[in-house]
C-alpha cells in the first residue's frame, strides 16, 4: 500500500481536473502506447541486430547441415563458454549476469511507474465522481437479447437518455445470462451479471446517438445485442423524461439518423 | 539388443503397434500427429471466423453458427491443440534428456495418450448430436447451463464438457507420470537445476497442471451436475456467475504459462544451440520460470476486473498482473543476450523461435496494458484481447513449429529441406502479423460479435487474407516434413553444432531403450556405462514378476511391454461419456450400478482365470447374480421393465455399455503383470526414500485435494454470496442429520485403522489376519454407505428435499456424493485387493507396498471427510 494520504491528496488534485472517463482512458492508453512501442522497437531492433551482428555462415556442403563445432577456432580462448555435447549445464556460465541484471532493473523502473500512475488514475475512477449527490443514476438490466433502463423515479426505457455534461451513474445487472454493458466512446463498461449489481459512470459532453454493445457472450442473439444511448441537450433531456412517450428523439432533435 | 529390438512390441509398420505401444517415444509421435489434426480442424474454424468478419454482419453464418464456432476453435486450440503438442515432444525428449529409460508409468502414459484422443473424439461427437457447445471457450456462467443452452445444442453441449472432463483425466495422469519420472528417474549425477530446460519447463509446467487443472475438473464436475442431476450451482442468481468465473480462471490463467513454458524451454535449447552460446544468466532464467510459475495462481482476478470486486484486491491483482511480466522480461532479455558473441546460424528452428521472441515481446507488452485496471475497463471483450493473447499463446506454437524442425531430424533420423523451411517460416511470420496485428488497430470491435463499425472493414480484411497466408504456410511444412521422411538426407546422430543435451548423443532416431548403457553424469558429463552392470536392477535368477516368466532377458528389464489395456479403458470412457450426454436425470444412477455388478461378476471370472480358481472367486460371481437381480427390482419398482428400458432411449443402454466395459477392462488392466524395473542407480532428489508409485499416489491424491478444496470453496463462497444465515434456513429440508453424520465419521476413521492393522499384518505375510482386517475395513466402508443411503433417503424422498430444492440441497448432495463416489471407488479397490490376498499377493515387506498405497488413498478419503463433516452437518 502506498500509503493513504498520499492517495487521498492525489485523488483529490486530479479530481479538480473533472476528467471524463474518455480523458483518463486516453491519457492513461497514450502513456502506454508511447511506452510500449518505444520498448518495443528498441527491443526488437536489439533482438535483430544481436541476430544479425554475430550471424556466421551455416556451411551447407554436401552432407553437411550446420557449421562444424572447430570450424572458428583460431586457437584463443573463447570469450563466451560453448555449449558442449552431455555436459552438466549449470556451473562456467561466464558473463552476461550484469547486464541481464541491469535491463531487469529498467524494466523494473518502467514498470513500478506505471503501476503508480495507472493507480492515481485508478483511484479517480474508481471515486470521486461515482459519489457525487447531483449525479443521474440509473439501473441497467441486460436481457437476451438487450437493455432495459430504470431512472430512480421508475420511469423505464429501452434507450438510454442522459443529458449532456452530467456525470451518469450506472447500476448494472442481468435478468439471464452474463452480459457486459458498454459503449465504446463514452468508455464506459460494466460487466452485468444476474443477482449482482456493479457499478460505472460516464459524462459525456457532446449530443449524439451512440451504441450500448454486450461485450459478453450471451447467446444466439449477442452479435446483435444493440441499444442505442442519446446523449441531449439538458433542455431536450427534461421534456423526453417529462413527457417520453410524445418526445420522439430523433425527430426532434437532429441528432440520430446515422 | 540390435538396432531394430522393438523389445515385446510388434514392428512399427503394424497397426497392432500403435494402439498397444507403451513406449514413450511411440506415444510422443501419436500426440504429435493427433494435435497436428487438432491444429488442422481448429484452425479451419478459426478461418471460417475470419471468412465471417469480411465485412460486418457476417458472411456465412449465422447467431448459433458463429457462436459454435468461436467455442470450439478456442476450446480446441487450448486444451486440445498447443499443450498436446508441446506434451508430444515431453513425451518424446524429457526422458532422452534427463536419462530414464521411459516414464515412470508406461502404461499410465499410454492411458493418457488414449484419453486424449477419446476426449477429442467425444468433442468431435458433439457437433453430430445438433450442435456443439456455443458458451466460449471460457463457458461463463450461467450461459453454460441448461436452462440457457439453445435447446439444439443440449446433448452436443454436455458432450463437449464430458470430452473435457476426459482431457482433464488425462493431463491429471500425464501430470503425476512425469513429476514421478522427473524425481526419481534422473541420471546418476544430474541434479533437478541440471536438467535441460526443456526438460525443466516441462517440470513446471506438469506442477502447474496438477493443481490448476483439478479446479478445471471440480468446475467441470459440477456444471455436469448441474446438466446432469439437475443442481443449480451455477444458475443460482448473485453467486452462480462469479463462482464460475473465480473456478474457471484460477485454472485459467495459469493455463496461459501450462501453454507457454514447454515453448519456452523450447526457445532456450534452441536459441542455445543456434547462437552457440550457453544460455546467460541461466540460474536467473530458472528461477524466473519458478517464480511465474508460483504467481500464475495469483494473478486469475484480473479477468474480473469489471466484476465489482473491490478496490484493494483489484489493486493487488493489478501489482501481481502486471509484476508477473518482470520475471518474463527478464527470460527474453536471457535468449537475446545469448545471441551476442554467439555463433548464430538462422536456421529453420532458429528463424521460428526467433519470430516466436518478436511476436512474444509484441504479446507480453500487449499484456502489460490489460494488467492497468482502467485500460483493462476498455479493453474487457474487445479485439485488444483476443490480438493479445493469440500473440502471446501463438508465440507458443510458433517456437514449437521451431521445435518440430530442430527435432525433426532426431526423431526420423531424416533431414528436412532447408529452403523450404525457410519459405515456411517467412510465410507464417508475415502471414501471422498481418492476421492479428490489424486486430490492435481495430481494437474496438467487441469480441465474438460479426457486427462491427464500417470504418473497421479494411482492417479486418487485410487480418482475413493473413490468416489464408497464415494457414497456407503450414502446406508447405506438411508437404516437406512429409517428403523428406522418404527423400531427406540422412541427418546424422548430431547434426547441429553446439548442442547440449542427451538426446543428441544418441543415434537417430533413437533405440527403443533409448540408451547403448546405463547413462550418468557422475563424471560431469553424459556418460554411459556398460549396461551389463549398472543396469543389474533385477537380480539373477529371481523371476520376473511379468508374466510369470522365470529367466530374466535383457528385454524384461526394460518397461516396453505392450498392451491393450489402456486403449479399452480409454474407450470405455468414450462410450460412457457419449451415453452420458443424452441421458436423462431419472436414467443417470442405473448404468452405473448395473455396472458395480459386473464389476463384482467380472472380479470372480478374471481372478478365476489369471490367479486360479479359488473360493473368493467363486463368491464373487455367485453374490453378482442378486447384486443385478436386487438393482434390477429397485429399477423395475422405480420406472417399471420393461417400459423404463424404453424411455431410457439409446443414450441408456449406451452408458449401461460404456460403464460395464469400463468395469471389465480396469479389471483386466489392474490384473494385468506390468513390470517396470526402477532404476536403482538414479538421482532422486528430494525423493529418494519414496518408492516411484507411492510417489505417484501422493502427487495424485496433491491434485484431488484441490479438486475437493475447489468444491468446499465453491460452498463457502456461495453461502457468503447468498447469506451465511438465509442459506441454512432457507433450506426446505425437516430433519438437520448430525447424528448419523458423526455416526460415520467415527465408522470412516475406524475403517483407516484397520486398514493400517491390515498392512501390518501384510508385511508379517499373515494372510489370514490381514485379509480379515481388509474385509473389516471393507465392512466399514459398506457400512458407512448404508447410514449415507438412509440419511439420502430420508431426505430425498422422505422429506422431498432434492438436488434442486435450493442452493443448499445442491451443494450438500453433490460435495458429498463427490466424497461418497470416492468410497465406493475405495470399495471396489478393496474388492479387488481381497480376491487377490485370498490367493496370496500382497504378502511380504515388498509386496505389501500395494496395500500401503490403498491405505493412503483411504486415509484421505478420510480426511476428506473430517471437513465435510463440520461444514455441512454442523454449521
Amino acid at each position: 500500500m502506498l500509503g493513504i494520504g498520499f492517495n487521498t491528496y492525489l485523488s483529490a488534485v486530479i479530481a479538480q481536473a473533472s476528467r471524463t472517463q474518455v480523458d483518463v482512458f486516453g491519457s492513461l492508453y497514450l502513456v502506454f502506447l508511447i511506452l510500449g512501442t518505444t520498448v518495443g522497437i528498441v527491443v526488437i531492433s536489439y533482438t535483430l541486430i544481436s541476430a544479425y551482428k554475430y550471424r556466421v555462415d551455416g556451411a551447407s556442403e554436401e552432407g553437411e547441415h550446420d557449421i562444424e563445432v572447430g570450424q572458428f577456432d583460431d586457437g584463443k580462448e573463447d570469450e563466451v563458454a560453448r555449449p558442449e555435447l552431455g555436459e552438466i549445464p549449470t556451473g562456467k556460465g561466464k558473463g552476461g549476469g550484469k547486464k541481464l541484471a541491469l535491463s531487469f532493473g529498467m524494466s523494473a523502473i518502467i514498470v513500478l511507474s506505471l503501476v503508480i500512475y495507472a493507480y492515481t488514475l485508478l483511484l479517480y475512477v474508481e471515486g470521486a465522481p461515482q459519489e457525487q449527490e447531483d449525479a443521474l443514476e440509473v439501473d441497467v438490466t441486460g436481457f437476451q437479447f438487450g437493455w432495459e433502463y430504470e431512472y430512480q423515479d421508475g420511469q423505464t426505457a429501452n434507450a438510454l437518455v442522459v443529458p449532456k455534461g452530467e456525470v451518469v451513474v450506472l447500476n448494472v445487472t442481468s435478468d439471464d445470462v452474463f452480459h457486459n454493458w458498454g459503449v465504446p466512446e463514452l468508455r464506459a463498461k460494466a460487466d452485468a451479471i444476474p443477482g449482482q449489481y456493479t457499478t460505472t459512470w460516464f459524462q459525456a459532453n457532446e449530443t449524439g446517438k451512440y451504441t450500448a454493445v454486450c461485450y459478453e457472450l450471451c447467446g444466439t442473439g449477442h452479435s446483435s445485442m444493440n441499444g442505442p444511448v442519446y446523449v441531449l441537450e439538458p433542455d431536450d433531456y427534461e421534456e423526453w423524461r417529462e413527457n417520453p412517450e410524445e418526445f420522439d428523439i430523433e425527430e426532434e432533435t437532429d441528432i440520430g439518423g446515422s | 539388443m540390435g538396432e531394430h529390438a522393438d523389445g515385446h512390441l510388434p514392428p512399427k509398420s503394424t497397426v497392432k503397434r500403435w494402439l498397444v505401444t507403451t513406449n514413450h517415444k511411440d506415444i510422443g509421435i501419436l500426440y504429435l500427429i493427433t494435435s497436428v489434426f487438432v491444429l488442422i480442424f481448429a484452425g479451419i474454424l478459426g478461418l471460417l471466423i475470419r471468412v465471417q468478419m469480411w465485412s460486418s454482419g457476417g458472411l456465412i453464418l449465422d447467431g448459433l453458427g458463429y457462436n459454435q464456432v468461436v467455442s470450439a476453435h478456442g476450446l480446441l486450440m487450448v486444451f486440445w491443440f498447443i499443450s498436446p503438442f508441446g506434451f508430444a515432444f515431453a513425451n518424446y525428449f524429457v526422458p532422452l534428456q534427463i536419462g530414464a529409460d521411459d516414464l515412470a508409468f508406461p502404461r499410465l502414459n499410454a492411458m493418457s495418450y488414449w484419453l486424449y484422443l477419446a476426449s477429442i473424439l467425444l468433442f468431435f461427437t458433439s457437433f453430430f448430436q445438433g450442435a456443439t457447445f456455443t458458451g466460449g471457450w471460457t463457458m461463463y456462467a450461467p450461459l453454460n447451463v441448461p436452462a440457457f443452452i439453445p435447446p439444439v445444442a443440449e446433448v452436443g453441449s454436455l458432450s463437449a464438457i464430458l470430452g473435457l472432463i476426459l482431457f482433464t483425466t488425462s493431463v491429471t495422469l500425464g501430470g503425476v507420470n512425469f513429476l514421478t519420472t522427473m524425481y526419481r528417474m534422473r541420471a546418476e549425477g544430474l541434479r533437478v537445476r541440471d536438467i535441460p530446460l526443456f526438460s525443466l519447463s516441462v517440470l513446471l509446467t506438469v506442477w502447474m497442471m496438477l493443481f490448476a487443472f483439478a479446479a478445471l475438473l471440480a468446475a467441470l464436475i459440477v456444471l455436469s451436475s448441474d446438466h446432469l442431476l439437475g443442481t443449480t450451482y451455477f444458475s443460482t442468481e448473485g453467486s452462480g456467475a462469479l463462482l464460475w468465473t473465480h473456478l474457471f480462471w484460477f485454472f485459467g490463467h495459469p493455463e496461459v504459462y501450462i501453454v507457454f513454458f514447454p515453448a519456452l524451454g523450447a526457445m532456450a535449447e534452441i536459441v542455445q544451440t543456434f547462437s552457440g552460446r550457453r544460455l546467460v544468466g541461466r540460474k536467473w532464467f530458472v528461477i524466473a520460470m519458478g517464480l511465474v510459475a508460483v504467481q500464475s495462481f495469483i494473478v486469475w482476478m484480473h479477468h474480473m476486473f469489471l466484476t465489482a470486486i473491490n478496490l484493494p484486491i483489484k489493486s493487488i491483482f493489478m501489482v501481481t498482473t502486471i509484476g508477473i511480466s518482470l520475471p518474463f522480461d527478464l527470460m527474453v532479455f536471457a535468449l537475446i543476450y545469448t545471441m551476442i558473441k554467439g555463433r548464430v546460424r538462422w536456421k529453420t528452428p532458429f528463424l521460428f523461435v526467433l519470430g516466436a521472441i518478436i511476436i512474444f515481446i509484441v504479446g507480453g507488452i500487449t499484456g502489460v496494458f490489460l494488467g492497468a485496471i482502467i485500460l483493462d475497463y476498455s479493453f474487457r471483450g474487445t479485439y485488444w484481447v483476443v490480438a493479445h493473447f493469440h500473440y502471446a499463446m501463438a508465440s507458443a506454437a510458433v517456437a514449437l513449429v521451431g521445435a518440430v524442425y530442430y527435432w525433426y531430424p532426431k526423431m526420423t533420423g531424416k533431414m528436412y529441406n532447408e529452403f523450404l523451411g525457410k519459405v515456411h517460416f517467412v510465410a507464417a511470420f508475415v502471414g501471422f502479423n498481418l492476421l492479428y496485428f490489424p486486430l490492435f488497430v481495430v481494437w474496438d470491435t467487441p469480441r465474438r460479435v460479426f457486427q462491427y463499425s464500417e470504418a473497421f472493414t479494411i482492417w479486418h480484411r487485410v487480418a482475413s487474407v493473413g490468416a489464408f497466408i497464415f494457414a497456407a504456410s503450414f502446406l508447405v511444412m506438411v508437404y516437406n516434413l512429409g517428403k523428406s521422411l522418404y527423400t531427406g538426407d540422412e541427418a546424422g546422430d548430431n547434426p547441429w553444432a553446439y548442442t547440449a543435451s542427451g538426446e543428441w548423443a544418441v543415434s537417430s532416431p533413437p533405440p527403443l531403450e533409448n540408451f547403448p548403457g546405463k547413462p550418468s553424469y557422475t563424471t560431469g558429463e553424459l556418460t554411459f556405462e556398460d549396461s551389463g552392470v549398472a543396469d543389474g536392477g533385477v537380480a539373477e535368477g529371481e523371476p520376473a514378476p511379468d508374466g510369470g516368466a522365470a529367466t530374466v532377458t535383457e528385454h524384461e528389464q526394460h518397461a516396453d511391454h505392450a498392451s491393450w489395456w489402456p486403449m479399452l479403458v480409454s474407450l470405455s470412457a468414450l462410450i460412457t461419456g457419449l451415453g452420458l450426454s443424452g441421458l436423462e436425470t431419472d436414467y443417470f444412477i442405473w448404468p452405473f450400478l448395473f455396472a458395480i455388478a459386473v464389476f463384482v461378476g467380472y472380479l470372480g471370472v478374471e481372478g478365476g482365470r489369471r490367479d486360479g480358481f479359488s473360493p473368493i472367486h467363486g463368491l464373487y460371481i455367485a453374490a453378482s447374480f442378486p447384486i443385478l437381480a436386487a438393482f434390477g427390482l429397485v429399477f423395475h419398482l422405480h420406472h417399471g421393465i420393461p417400459a423404463g428400458l424404453f424411455e431410457g432411449g439409446k443414450y441408456f443402454f449406451i452408458t449401461i455399455i460404456g460403464a460395464s466395459l469400463g468395469s471389465m477392462t480396469l479389471i483386466s488392466l489392474g490384473w494385468e503383470s506390468f513390470y517396470v524395473p526402477e532404476p536403482e542407480l538414479a538421482e532422486q532428489w528430494p525423493f529418494g526414500e519414496v518408492e516411484n508409485t507411492k510417489l505417484g499416489m501422493w502427487m495424485f491424491l496433491g491434485s484431488d485435494i484441490i479438486v475437493f478444496g475447489a468444491f468446499i470453496g465453491s460452498f463457502i463462497f456461495t453461502r457468503f454470496v447468498y447469506g451465511w444465515q438465509p442459506y441454512f434456513h432457507d433450506a426446505a429440508y425437516v430433519h438437520k442429520p448430525t447424528w448419523p453424520g458423526l455416526l460415520n465419521t467415527y465408522i470412516l476413521l475406524a475403517s483407516s485403522f484397520t486398514i493400517v492393522l491390515a498392512l501390518v499384518y501384510a508385511k508379517r505375510s499373515e494372510k489370514w489376519k490381514a485379509l480379515g482386517f481388509t474385509s473389516l475395513t471393507f465392512i466399514g466402508a459398506s457400512a458407512f454407505l448404508v447410514n449415507k443411503g438412509i440419511e439420502w433417503v430420508d431426505l430425498y424422498f422422505h422429506q422431498g428435499w432434492t438436488f434442486n430444492s435450493d442452493i443448499m440441497g445442491s451443494t450438500y448432495y453433490l460435495t458429498t456424493g463427490l466424497h461418497a463416489a470416492h468410497v465406493v471407488v475405495g470399495m471396489l479397490i478393496l474388492l479387488f485387493l481381497i480376491a487377490r490376498m485370498f490367493t496370496g499377493a500382497y504378502m511380504g515387506e515388498e509386496e505389501s507396498q500395494t496395500i500401503e498405497y490403498f491405505g493412503l488413498y483411504w486415509h484421505f478419503v478420510d480426511i476428506v471427510w473430517l471437513f465435510l463433516f463440520p461444514l455441512f452437518y454442523i454449521l
